[in-house]
C-alpha cells in the first residue's frame, strides 16, 4: 500500500531547503498537514512550497476536530507522567494522533514524537521519521542513488545538512549510514 | 551492552545538545530583547523549536531563522 504522511512544522521547514525535496513524492504518495502548521510557517520558499503542493494535491490540509483536540491534550498529559519521555508538545501530539487515526506515517523532529512509540501505548505501531530517517528511506528504495559503501551512502545526509543547516547527532548519522550500507550490500 | 533505539535516541539528544551549544555566542545573544534570549537559551538546551518559538513570542518558522542567523545549528 501507498504510504502517506502527516508532517509538523519542524520537519516541513528544513525539508522545504533540501535540494532533493522533491524525492519525498516519490516516496509517499500524499502528505497532510494540519491547520496549525500552516499558521508556524512564515519563510517565503517554505510557505510556496507547501501552497504549490497542496494545488497540485500532493499534500493536503487536515483540520483539527474537538475529538482529535482532546486526545492530543491526553498524550501530551500522558508524556509528562512517562519520566523516559520528553513531554510532548500539543502540534507534535496532533500529529502522533492523526497518525494512529489514518495509518499515516509522522514526519517531525520532535524527539518526543520520536520516543512516543517506546513508551506510550496508543503510539505503539506507529511510524515515526525524522528526516534521518526519510532519507534512509529513500536511498533503502532506490529514490536517491548511493554506491553501498559509507562514502556514498553519507552523501545525500550531508547535502541535507549543508542545505538546511539542520546537524544531524554523530553517533546517529553514523548508525544509520551502517544500516544502509549493510543493507545496500545484501 | 545491546544498543537499543531508545539508547540511541538519548545519546543522539546529548550530542545534538553539545552541538547547540558549540554554536552560541553568548555575548551576541546577552544583547538580544528578554523573550528571545530566554527563547535562545530554552532551545540550547532542550531543542525544541516550537516552545522556544512560543517563549518568543514568534511562528516557528521565525524562530528558526533567528537561530541560523545567530549561527546556532538546527539540532533537535
Amino acid at each position: 500500500m501507498p504510504l502517506k504522511a502527516v508532517a509538523d512544522t519542524c520537519f516541513l521547514i528544513d525539508w522545504a531547503y533540501y535540494r532533493h525535496k522533491e524525492a519525498l513524492f516519490d516516496l509517499f504518495k500524499a502528505i497532510y498537514v494540519t491547520e496549525s502548521v500552516l499558521n508556524e510557517l512564515s519563510d517565503e520558499p517554505v510557505i510556496s512550497w507547501v501552497s504549490e503542493e497542496l494545488a497540485r494535491g500532493r499534500m493536503g490540509l487536515l483540520s483539527e476536530s474537538p475529538d482529535v483536540s482532546s486526545e492530543a491534550y491526553r498524550l501530551m498529559f500522558l508524556s509528562r507522567r512517562e519520566v523516559r519521555l520528553r513531554d510532548l508538545d500539543y502540534p507534535e501530539a496532533v500529529c502522533l494522533v492523526l497518525g494512529k487515526m489514518l495509518d499515516l506515517v509522522v514526519l517531525t523532529e520532535n524527539r518526543a514524537a520520536v520516543m512516543a512509540p517506546f513508551f506510550l501505548e496508543e503510539c505503539r505501531d506507529l511510524n515515526v521519521w525524522r528526516a534521518l530517517e526519510v532519507i534512509r528511506e529513500l536511498i533503502l528504495r532506490g529514490i536517491i542513488e548511493c554506491a553501498p559503501n559509507e562514502t556514498s551512502v553519507r552523501v545525500p545526509f550531508e547535502e541535507y545538512m549543508l542545505d538546511t543547516r539542520h546537524l544531524f547527532s554523530p553517533s546517529e548519522l553514523k548508525r544509520v549510514v551502517e544500516v544502509i550500507v549493510r543493507c545496500l550490500r545484501r | 551492552m545491546v544498543f537499543s533505539e531508545y539508547e540511541g535516541l538519548v545519546k543522539g539528544e546529548a550530542e545534538a545538545r553539545e552541538l547547540r551549544r558549540r554554536g552560541v555566542d553568548w555575548d551576541r545573544v546577552n544583547r538580544l530583547p528578554p523573550r528571545l534570549r530566554a527563547a535562545i537559551k530554552y532551545y540550547v538546551e532542550v531543542g525544541d523549536l516550537y516552545v522556544a518559538s512560543r517563549i518568543a513570542g514568534v511562528k516557528v518558522g521565525v524562530m528558526r531563522r533567528l537561530l541560523i542567523k545567530l549561527g546556532i545549528p538546527i539540532a533537535p
